[in-house]
């Protein structure tokens, strides 16, 4: 039992005990960081990375809610912007080595007809990744909310795109987790694709 | 009751949210009623500290920490606005 690891005699007492002086949270299987950029004016791709920020890893339960309730939500942010939340040490951009071989389930909600329900579905897509609820969790390199005058657009980035069982059932589980029906057809995207313009002889997945 | 040995500074309270200690068992803690414990299902073969929670615990928390992290940037300072919910509060 390694309870008795603690070094304090008192009881444990989750945020659910006493909302102000807890001594316990709960782990995270992974630390995650959330990454905020608004490109604003400048469009070019040099600028976007240089718009990319930081904002904060946490690694408990609690410090998530933390950050969820003193961020913007996604309804909120100004068109343009994108929310990244992934594991730590991976960069959310393909250049990245752990992105470099994968690629992205992506769904796009059409602005007028989302509404505040974009905050939930960011929201649900957040929990199942920090609470590694996908089976192939390990496979899961972060995720990704898109602001956009007329769309919100959620991904789930991989680190794979050619092994189409794990693909496959990663699309599956982020249908599920946002509540989509099953005639709604996802396309993965390697980001192979995003990278090289012009013949793509990879065999494409959908779910 | 907390420990006695941290002196009384009141100017400067250490945060529970910083100052909490991870869990490494789950099974060591009785949430108070009406609070459910995570699926045991996901952490059968769980390492210490290593748990998976699905989002009907996770959910759970959202309404009781409240409490800014304090190495959250100022918002203002990247660009962003402070969540509009808190602004009405």
């Amino acid at each position: 039992n390694n309870s008795s690891a603690f070094p304090f005699d008192g009881e444990m007492k989750t945020v659910f005990n006493d909302p102000v002086n807890f001594n316990v949270k709960h782990p995270l299987f992974n630390a995650w960081t959330l990454w905020f950029d608004n490109p604003g004016k400048k469009a070019n791709t040099a600028s976007w990375s240089q718009n990319l920020k930081e904002l904060i890893t946490f690694d408990s339960v609690e410090e998530f809610w933390g950050v969820y309730n003193n961020v913007a939500k996604a309804i909120d942010l100004s068109p343009g912007s994108n929310y990244h939340l992934f594991k730590q040490g991976i960069k959310p951009m393909w250049e990245d080595p752990v992105n470099e071989l994968g690629g992205k389930w992506v769904i796009q909600f059409p602005r007028n007809k989302t509404g505040e329900d974009i905050n939930t579905l960011w929201l649900y897509t957040m929990l199942a990744c920090i609470g590694e609820g996908f089976d192939y969790a390990d496979e899961v390199c972060g995720a990704v909310v898109s602001v956009r005058k007329i769309f919100y657009r959620i991904s789930l980035w991989t680190r794979t795109s050619n092994n189409r069982e794990i693909c496959e059932t990663l699309g599956r589980q982020l249908k599920q987790t946002l509540g989509l029906t099953p005639v709604q057809q996802l396309e993965f995207q390697p980001h192979s694709d995003s990278i090289k313009s012009g013949n793509h002889n990879k065999e494409h997945f959908f779910v | 009751s907390r420990t006695t040995s941290a002196p009384a500074i009141p100017s400067a309270p250490l945060s529970a949210l910083g100052s909490a200690r991870m869990l490494d068992d789950l099974s060591s803690i009785q949430y108070p009623q009406g609070i459910k414990s995570p699926n045991p299902e996901l952490n059968s073969n769980a390492e210490p500290g290593k748990f998976k929670y699905d989002r009907t615990f996770l959910m759970q928390f959202m309404t009781v920490c409240k409490e800014k992290p304090e190495n959250l940037p100022a918002l203002e300072a990247i660009g962003m606005e402070e969540s509009k919910d808190d602004k009405k509060r």
